[in-house]
């Protein structure tokens, strides 16, 4: 009997034959960008960061006005077409210090992750990686620090050395460093139990090139989702100690602190208050609908 | 004959936990030419896998030491008796450089024993690098030469092991095992996960390429079949001791030991038609707690009085043949030992 050659055939041949052009190999990252595409939230949540970004990068050109240019007669105008989202009590426009506040959070957010994975990711893991005694003087001054509750401890540390953007950073760093060795020290015990572990040992690969070469490549998975799960949290942090006063106070333009500074006007005004709170929801929820698609994608249990 | 390549001498390791000290490994001698394969067989349990990182310096820590014995690779002993932390360090530097490049060693099952986020290639290249001082180019040369040595198109280098079926996994474990040319070759059990088209080959490789390279191999298995066609010697090991060692014709020729005979009579027979297998009764007696007498006793078909009264040594039956049972044993050596005389003759 000849072949029978259907439409849906034909395209299918086609789609087949454009495709093997460019047919890539398969590596582990693109499996799990493939199945991340599949995910339209963590998508959103990805474009939206990226978007994000972009902001935080232009924002020279997107900013209508400078972040303290004050029209002094215009103060608290609702949102119109000349100020998009309105002005403050001192007349400055609230879209442009928006604009420049992603200058402030994203940055500093991102900075306190990796400050904070680099001390108590590497503490975690050579605590992971001995075990024993190690393990056990490490954990415990991990313990002892996360018997305070980080917020806590970021308000202490915050009030004590004083505001600014270095003294904010530190805070947040010390007080989530703790939580985020636990995670590396996790991911890596996990891994650690693998039988390409010990053949790795029986070829004679030193200690530093096991943990460098086996262990964190093979553990990257859950201690990249956290890292945005993180970002969402020092980022929340930030506002927060910025609201209280304690972090990057006025004229920054900084989202928790114009929360603050609209929180007296907020009848007159709500505008003011809005706007800084959409931002720093927006941004938020844009990291951890990304987190959960990274964590999906890179979970080898859903493979 | 050549030099001993490998030569155990009265190893005995131990494993000591919260709940009592496991005696994993009780007494154990043997020695590996260049060239020659030793089967080391017995049930789950045995020690056989203890033996093995025993020799490649591997014991889990901080439970598993070195009470006693010698490893002996090429003259030169490579164990560690003492709890001294200087020579335990000095002794762990010293094993580092060793494995991979003298011993090598070949895991049980090749799904996990490849690291999923390296290409295979480079991970056979990572041994050539580690254990000599060449170039990238020319280690991974040498890593395509030896992929195509073991079956593997050298253009399948940059490919990840789960691109790879589990008999080509092992051919790249085989290789990497291989990679440095090492004296001594250590399989546990390198044919269990594959099913039995792919153990063929895997055997006939691992055959060709020890002819090859000429690598003493200790090859430790539950499967008397491979025994029987790779193997030049044979140890059966009971409880952490061994129980019948002689050439592979010596044990399946003409075995001796309760527990050899044993195993044979559990193959199922070509030519006869049986319903049921014959199982050897009873468990192993537990390494916590293993009894002073001869720790086959419980289990045994030969058994008699005599062998409540002591642990009977191993005893040479011909040359090259040794068996540990009380029913070889000389009549004076028994009288010695404070045994009994009383015990019968040998049923079996």
């Amino acid at each position: 009997m000849a072949k029978m050659y259907t439409p849906a055939m034909a395209k299918i041949e086609k789609k087949r034959a454009r495709r093997k052009g460019k047919t890539k190999q398969s590596t582990p990252w693109r499996e799990a960008w493939k199945r991340l595409k599949r995910n339209r939230l963590a998508i959103a949540g990805m474009v939206i960061l990226i978007l994000l970004i972009l902001v935080a990068i232009f924002a020279d050109f997107i900013a209508p006005y400078g972040i303290d240019d004050q029209m002094l007669k215009e103060r608290n105008l609702p949102p119109s077409s000349k100020y998009i989202m309105g002005t403050d009590n001192y007349g400055r426009d609230i879209f442009s210090r928006v604009v420049y506040g992603t200058r402030i959070s994203l940055p500093i957010g991102f900075i306190c992750v990796i400050i904070a994975y680099a001390i108590g990711g590497t503490l975690g893991a050579i605590a992971a990686y001995y075990g024993g005694k190690v393990d056990n003087i490490i954990m415990r001054i991990m313990d002892i620090f996360q018997s305070i509750p980080p917020m806590l401890m970021a308000i202490a540390i915050a009030a004590s050395l004083g505001n600014g953007v270095v003294n904010l950073v530190l805070a947040i760093s010390i007080s989530t460093m703790p939580a985020r060795s636990r995670i590396v020290r996790a991911a890596i015990l996990t891994v650690k139990r693998n039988d390409y572990i010990e053949s790795a040992r029986a070829i004679g690969a030193s200690s530093t090139r096991l943990l460098v070469k086996y262990m964190l490549p093979n553990s990257i998975g859950p201690i990249l989702t956290s890292v945005t799960f993180s970002v969402a949290t020092a980022i929340l942090t930030i506002s927060s100690l910025s609201y209280i006063g304690l972090g990057i106070t006025a004229p920054t333009p900084e989202w928790g602190s114009m929360l603050s500074a609209g929180k007296e006007l907020m009848r007159q005004a709500p505008h003011v208050l809005i706007f800084p709170g959409l931002m720093i929801m927006i941004t938020v929820l844009a990291l951890n609908l990304f987190g959960d698609g990274l964590r999906d994608a890179l979970d080898p249990r859903l493979k | 004959m050549s030099e001993n390549v490998l030569e155990i001498k009265n190893l005995v390791v131990h494993y000591e936990t919260p709940d009592g000290v496991a005696e994993a490994v009780n007494d154990v001698s043997f020695t590996i030419k260049e060239g020659e394969t030793l089967g080391l067989v017995g049930e789950t349990g045995a020690g056989k896998t203890t033996i093995a990182l025993t020799i490649m310096g591997l014991l889990p820590k901080p439970a598993g030491h070195v009470i006693q014995g010698e490893i002996l690779l090429d003259g030169e002993n490579i164990v560690e008796t003492s709890r001294n932390r200087l020579k335990q360090r000095r002794n762990d530097r010293m094993m580092r450089k060793l494995r991979g490049s003298k011993i090598g060693m070949i895991f049980q099952d090749p799904m996990s024993a490849l690291n999923p986020v390296m290409y295979v290639g480079d991970q056979i290249a990572e041994v050539i690098r580690l254990h000599n001082k060449v170039s990238k180019t020319e280690a991974a040369k040498r890593a395509m030469e030896m992929m195509e040595l073991v079956g593997i198109p050298g253009m399948r280098y940059k490919d990840y092991p789960h691109q790879f079926s589990g008999g080509m996994k092992q051919r790249i474990v085989i290789a990497m095992a291989l990679a440095c040319n090492p004296r001594v070759l250590i399989a546990d059990e390198p044919t269990t996960a594959l099913d039995v088209t792919i153990q063929a080959q895997v055997l006939e490789l691992m055959n060709g390429l020890k002819s090859k390279f000429k690598t003493a191999t200790l090859m430790i298995t539950h499967d008397l079949g491979i025994v029987a066609e790779i193997c030049d010697k044979c140890a059966v090991m009971y409880a952490g001791q061994l129980v019948e060692y002689g050439t592979v014709e010596h044990i399946f020729n003409n075995p001796q030991h309760p527990y050899t005979l044993a195993l044979f009579a559990a193959l199922p027979s070509l030519d006869k038609d049986v319903d049921r297998l014959k199982s050897i009764s009873g468990l192993m007696s537990d390494p916590m707690n293993l009894p002073e007498y001869c720790s086959f006793y419980e289990r045994c078909d030969a058994r008699c009085e005599g062998c409540m009264k002591l642990d009977p040594p191993i005893t040479e039956i011909e040359p090259g043949h040794f068996v540990k049972c009380i029913h070889f044993m000389d009549k004076k050596q028994v009288a010695a030992t404070g045994g009994g005389s009383e015990h019968g003759e040998v049923t079996v």
